[in-house]
């Protein structure tokens, strides 16, 4: 019982420090560690619980000054919109299923260029430095695949 | 010798309050806080790299309290 009064008690102090709004100001390094290192079923499991929280979050854990998350940048609210879709993905990849990654479906959906084989989602926030769009990086930029061929040579 | 003859200030490591209101936390949002969900390792890498010392301090405070409760209910 001690225990638990404890538990409750740091409870209230992490909501009174709004401990949530200090983890998903950093969703992006959230997102791209599990996506990095953990598995699927992990990233389902942390993108439901982060789902249900849409108010106000903090500009860092640094900094509490408050912000929404409509005022953030367009790709991130694309990335947040796109959460269920990569949910599905991941789900159906588990299942053995091969999703279709293939440009023409996921344009439909998606302002943001689509690569082969690359979640969109890693790189929803890094701006390309050869063609200056939001979305991917310069290695996976669509416009000089020719790049890559060069290099294999 | 350092430090020798000063002396020693310490405080409490416990997050501070911000001055807004702030969202209750409700049961599925607290998995967040536990050390035993699939995706805790990048809980942990978050609070190490990018939070402040009392933040991670009283999310590691949680995480004793509520693995010794889960230890004593076991045992029991």
């Amino acid at each position: 019982m001690h225990y638990i009064e404890k538990g409750v008690e740091v409870l209230s102090t992490l909501e009174n420090a709004n401990a949530l709004g200090c983890i998903f100001a950093h969703k992006h390094d959230i997102t791209t560690y599990l996506l990095e290192n953990l598995t699927p079923s992990s990233y389902i499991a942390y993108a439901k619980i982060c789902k249900s929280f849409t108010r106000h979050i903090m500009h860092s854990a640094l900094d509490v000054r408050m912000r929404h998350l409509q005022g953030m940048s367009a790709p991130f609210q694309n990335y947040l919109e796109d959460d269920q879709e990569l949910c599905d993905q991941l789900a159906q990849e588990e299942q053995g299923e091969p999703y279709d990654y293939s440009p023409l479906h996921s344009q439909s959906h998606h302002p943001i260029p689509v690569h082969h084989n690359i979640l969109l989602h890693v790189y929803a926030c890094k701006r390309c430095h050869h063609c200056h769009k939001w979305g991917h990086i310069r290695a996976t930029c669509p416009t000089r695949p020719y790049h890559r061929l060069r290099l294999h040579k | 010798m350092y430090s020798q003859g000063y002396p020693i200030k310490t405080c409490p490591l416990t997050a501070l309050g911000v001055d807004y209101a702030t969202e209750t936390i409700t049961a599925e949002q607290q998995a967040l806080f536990y050390s035993d969900t699939t995706f805790a390792p990048t809980i942990d890498h978050l609070l190490d790299n990018f939070c402040p010392f009392n933040l991670a301090t009283t999310i590691y405070q949680y995480h004793f309290y509520k693995d010794t409760q889960y230890a004593i209910q076991e045992s029991v």
